[in-house]
């Protein structure tokens, strides 16, 4: 799921406030920051409630971003912003009483019992990751996003994406195949 | 990644002498190994992709607020639900009844002023007048009925069709950047973008395309994300190259869409889609270059495409491949393959080996 590419007329005007503009941003955009919360965030959380507010933020603070090759960027640590306040207050909610603890059912893990299974296996091996490496794996092992893009997005050199990446999928892989 | 076991490493040296049963079989064990790589990330990125209709669910959300959390830690509507930057392009605002009527914003509910009956549940916005209304409808499903010989001209508007009515039922579903009219009583109208207006009778249908690329484009990323059915995803694609042309980068995204969807059921096409994707130099050359190289026949039977790999994407893994091929005819090449390689990733062991054999010094002949 990558976000098509929107004009860089459109992207500047965007920023500017251009109303249209904004809204063509963020409809090019939902599908991204969606599968990014999805990912980084995994089945504890509410993905698509915190891609609204990623998008809200968007709309709301557009004027802080200055150089529009820096949107990817800015939407990404955004996203990583809201990811973690998700985990830690799910993470909260299973321990303070009284609290229900929000096991989010998504129409992906529905009455396929080998779909689940592969997905149990699949989150379970991202959720052993360092949440650094969870990045690497979604932007370059999950998207096929090149070393400079991901690069790009997460403003870390390109060296240390690929060092990154190459752990995170070795460790990705062996929790994987230590639970098959 | 798995180094091969010894007994392997002792094949492929083996192998280097020109045998060419070892050959075959390190390259068995290779393609193994790298199918096995291929399925576990195949399963994590089908299973870690977001739900069908997500986007759409985040959509209202925006534009309506998000539900109230009810958890114990105490319900909060956290965001205020006018949200000017995006309701200025999406709002849903219906004016029914009189002219001088106050607008009602209604959704999923059915409104009707005797003469128009309208079910809404999706987004869109109403112009025009009460005697010629003109729905310009975004996304979702949109059911109509309109009283026949009441002097009513309504129209509904989306930027790949345009549907006049005069007395009849319909519905207009507009999602994936198509749209799709559906006649239930009477005839329609429907004018698909780019083409002339073509009169459809109940019961019937029309399904409009846009007649644009990038648009197109933009429907066959949106059909990928829904998971629909592959011939309706190859359609959009094929119209979508047949309007891009042969290059430029809305052409190469379709390629790669086409190489994607072609190569678990046609991968003679799927490799010729992504060796024209690498041609034309788009942004996913490493992707495309290993999906060539992994549908290409086995071994050196596959050279061709190893060598079309190796040109777009010197280093890649796949010139450890190409440079096991040229080794014996063309040892410096072999060298220089392996000397530009990246990451040899699951053939770290053969371009170790490979290595190992070009520093050898030569013996006996």
């Amino acid at each position: 799921m990558r976000a098509y590419r929107v004009e860089d007329h459109v992207i500047d005007a965007a920023l500017a406030g251009d109303e249209d503009a904004l809204a063509e941003m963020t409809e090019a955009w939902l599908p991204t920051v969606i599968q990014w919360c999805v990912r980084l965030g995994g089945p504890s959380i509410d993905a698509e409630e915190a891609a609204t507010d990623v998008m809200m933020t968007f709309v709301r603070r557009h004027h802080t971003i200055h150089d529009r090759r820096r949107v990817s960027a800015w939407l990404f640590a955004t996203c990583r912003r809201t990811v973690a306040n998700y985990r830690r207050s799910a993470w909260w909610r299973r321990w303070l009483p009284g609290a229900s603890y929000d096991t989010v059912t998504t129409d992906a893990l529905d009455a396929d019992l080998d779909r689940a299974e592969r997905a149990d296996r699949v989150f379970a091996a991202l959720e052993g990751l360092k949440a650094r490496d969870r990045e690497v794996l979604t932007l370059c092992y999950l998207e096929d996003r090149s070393l400079l893009e991901a690069a790009q997005i997460l403003e870390i050199p390109e060296g240390t994406v690929k060092s990154r990446l190459s752990s995170a999928r070795d460790r990705f892989r062996r929790r994987y195949e230590a639970r098959s | 990644m798995t180094d091969l076991d010894p007994d392997d490493k002792d094949a492929f040296l083996a192998a280097t002498s020109g045998d060419e049963l070892q050959q075959m079989r390190i390259t068995t064990v290779v393609r193994a190994e790298l199918d096995r790589m291929r399925a576990i990330r195949a399963t994590a990125r089908d299973v870690t992709d977001a739900a069908p209709g997500a986007v759409h669910r985040v959509r209202r959300r925006l534009v309506h607020g998000p539900v109230p959390r009810t958890d114990g830690l105490g319900a909060a509507l956290r965001w205020p639900v006018a949200l000017g930057a995006v309701a200025a392009a999406v709002v849903i605002a219906f004016v029914v009844g009189r002219p001088d009527g106050p607008p009602i914003h209604r959704l999923g509910q059915r409104l009707g002023s005797g003469d128009v009956a309208l079910q809404l549940d999706g987004l869109g916005t109403v112009g025009g007048t009460p005697e010629a209304p003109e729905i310009r409808w975004e996304s979702g499903r949109l059911a109509v009925e309109v009283t026949p010989n009441r002097g009513v001209h309504l129209a509904v508007v989306t930027p790949e069709a345009t549907v006049r009515v005069i007395g009849t039922a319909f519905t207009v579903d507009r999602a994936a950047f198509a749209t799709l009219v559906n006649v239930t009583h009477g005839t329609v109208e429907v004018t698909c973008a780019g083409e002339p207006p073509v009169r459809v009778p109940a019961p019937g249908a029309r399904t409009c395309l846009p007649d644009d690329p990038a648009a197109l484009l933009r429907r066959v990323t949106a059909l990928r994300r829904d998971g629909a059915p592959v011939d309706e995803r190859l359609a959009s694609i094929d119209a979508g190259l047949a309007a891009a042309g042969t290059s430029g980068p809305i052409a190469a995204e379709l390629l790669a869409h086409r190489a994607e969807v072609l190569g678990p059921i046609r991968p003679g096409d799927a490799i010729d889609a992504a060796l024209r994707y690498l041609a034309l130099g788009g942004p996913r050359q490493a992707e495309m270059a290993e999906l060539a190289v992994g549908l290409a026949p086995a071994g050196c039977a596959g050279e061709p495409v190893l060598e079309r790999a190796v040109m777009a994407v010197p280093s890649g893994w796949w010139a450890v491949s190409l440079a096991a091929c040229v080794i014996d005819r063309d040892p410096d090449r072999a060298r220089r393959l392996l000397d530009q390689v990246d990451d040899p990733g699951p053939l770290a062991a053969l371009a170790s080996a490979l290595s190992a054999s070009l520093s050898a010094p030569p013996g006996p002949r």
